[in-house]
């Protein structure tokens, strides 16, 4: 709730959305790693507009509702499923360029504006909204730096899973007794260099066939992606201002510590923001290139480095050159990294499991932190409420994702409680 | 009928599999990239992928490689697939399927059933 609505904001946003909206209309990028695929069948002519329409607002629908919302409302930050998902939809609903800039840009002033009205709204309520949901975003950092031993775990079983995690703790304890540094950071640092370990490992054990054939399949298709380079190195630039800003953040790894950080104005929780959105973009790497290789259509943030980048640079302007410059050495370097993922595939698979890891500890990290949130609101009062709204989403089929449910029961929660408090029936306990 | 598992929470869907076929299926795990040359030479059957929408990560570079009319997704995001639409698909010769992590547990043991029951 630290975003004031302001003129610069609005316009960043405007034109964020407004540019994205247009790249995913010409076919240049979508956010959306689904859509990607899908869209050479509609550029090269084998699907119509409206059922192209159709599948990305059918892949994209959820996503903006679930995730998209909460995590904005729970941090007064947005967020990539909300903006880029609707400009992907809308660039490709939109048969006009000036019109997917229009809708595009439109949605952009409408969100900034929505932000704006709910912070004041919420910042007036009888029972802190504000500061409990500081408490849902406490446990994220520890939780996160978990993801690692997760996917050791996922990926190469319980025995160097187990090796994994003593290691990491052996260091964990050794640096929380006898220095002050942030322990989460060496704590990723340690996992992760274990987990290319053991997939190195397993790749010069293993000596699979190579597949040579592919690579020049794909030479046309990044040929494409260069053509575009100006163009992406545009929106890599806007993205990056708004991050520097602190109106956007890249996804749920950084957003809820970003949150606290614009808060207490903590410089050191806004590196640890960055950090984890470095790794969470290097366990995106391989599904965004060789989606991109293989299509041609590249990720509207790119390998996402372009948020980490964002956050930590001084002033918008160099925030705005770094993602430029950014996008532009990602672009170079796609065939390269097409080719290493080739001889690596353990690599590829660690990839898989590192995204699943930390879908599973973000999931675990937010349901911790919204129960802790609502029980700050309203005591077991709240736990009644924000723990049958998560109960009611498990056996009524999941409706609401996993990721998103523990901040939409202690949003919901909270207007609940907030309800009742003025009909009387409820009396803050705080 | 052997299937290769590719995408995201693997273990979780090859357990969910073998559960739901009671043994009777072979599962294979590999990567999405990795299951392509085993669909093309017919080592594996099928291929089986988990993503957050069920048409992204897991079936992406399946579309890509193997072509749209072979892919399709089961389990969009916040839904459990029907008995119908997938014995459709697999009718229509999809080979490749993806489906929202999130919906595992409900979209197994329908498309299992499925594909079990048109391989008779």
């Amino acid at each position: 709730m630290t975003v004031e609505f302001s003129a610069l904001n609005l316009i960043v946003v405007t034109l964020l959305c407004a540019a994205t909206a247009l790249m995913a209309h010409l076919g240049v990028a979508v956010f959306h790693d689904g859509i990607r695929p899908v869209l050479p069948e509609f550029i090269e002519g084998r699907m119509k507009r409206p059922e192209m329409a159709s599948v990305a607002f059918g892949l994209s629908v959820g996503f903006i509702a679930s995730v998209g919302i909460a995590h904005t409302v729970a941090t007064g930050i947005l967020n990539p499923w909300l903006l880029f998902l609707t400009t992907d939809v809308l660039g490709i609903i939109a048969n006009r360029k000036w019109l997917a800039a229009l809708l595009g840009g439109a949605w952009g002033a409408l969100t900034v504006s929505a932000l704006g009205l709910i912070n004041t709204a919420l910042t007036s309520l009888p029972v802190d909204f504000i500061g409990a949901m500081g408490a849902l975003s406490d446990p994220v950092v520890s939780g996160f730096a978990l993801f690692p031993l997760v996917a050791i775990f996922m990926q190469f079983g319980a025995k160097k899973g187990v090796t994994a995690t003593a290691i990491t703790f052996i260091v964990r304890i050794l640096i929380v007794r006898f220095t002050t540094i942030y322990v989460e950071s060496i704590q990723i640092f340690v996992g992760v260099l274990l987990l290319i370990i053991f997939a190195i490992a397993k790749d010069t054990q293993s000596k699979l066939p190579k597949n040579e054939e592919e690579d020049n399949v794909f030479t046309e298709r990044i040929a494409r992606i260069r053509k575009n380079v100006v163009f992406l190195m545009i929106g890599g630039a806007f993205i990056a201002v708004a991050c520097n800003i602190g109106v956007f953040a890249g996804s749920e790894v950084s957003i809820y510590t970003l949150a606290e950080a614009y808060k207490t104005g903590n410089n050191a929780l806004v590196s640890q923001a960055a950090l984890a959105e470095f790794m969470r973009g290097l366990g995106f790497i391989p599904l965004i290139a060789t989606t991109a290789i293989t299509t041609g259509v590249y990720g509207v943030a790119g390998l996402t480095f372009v948020y980490p980048i964002g956050y930590l640079m001084p002033n918008p302007i160099f925030a705005a050159i770094g993602g430029a410059l950014m996008i532009l050495v990602e672009v170079m370097l796609l065939g390269l990294i097409g080719k290493f993922l080739g001889k690596f595939p353990s690599i590829r698979e660690a990839s898989d499991s590192i995204r699943s890891s930390m879908t599973t500890v973000m999931e675990f990290a937010l349901l911790i932190g919204a129960i802790n949130a609502v029980v700050k609101m309203g005591g077991y009062t709240g736990f009644f409420i924000g723990a049958m709204i998560y109960f009611i989403n498990e056996m009524t089929g999941r409706r609401i994702m996993k990721m998103a449910i523990g901040p939409v029961a202690a949003i919901a929660t909270g207007i609940i409680l907030n309800i009742l408090c003025v009909l009387g029936l409820f009396v803050p306990i705080a | 009928m052997k299937i290769a598992i590719g995408g995201m929470k693997k273990n979780e869907m090859e357990a969910a599999i073998k559960k739901a076929s009671d043994g009777k299926i072979e599962t294979v795990i590999t990567t999405d990239i990795g299951a392509v040359p085993m669909l093309k030479k017919g080592e594996v059957d099928y291929y089986i992928g988990g993503c957050e929408s069920g048409g992204g990560a897991a079936i992406s570079i399946l579309i890509g490689m193997i072509g749209y009319s072979k892919c399709c997704t089961v389990a969009k995001n916040g839904h459990v697939a029907k008995k119908e639409e997938v014995e459709k698909f697999i009718s229509d010769g999809k080979i490749a399927f993806g489906l929202a992590v999130d919906s595992i547990d409900g979209t197994i043991p329908v498309l299992v059933e499925a594909l079990l029951e048109h391989q008779k």
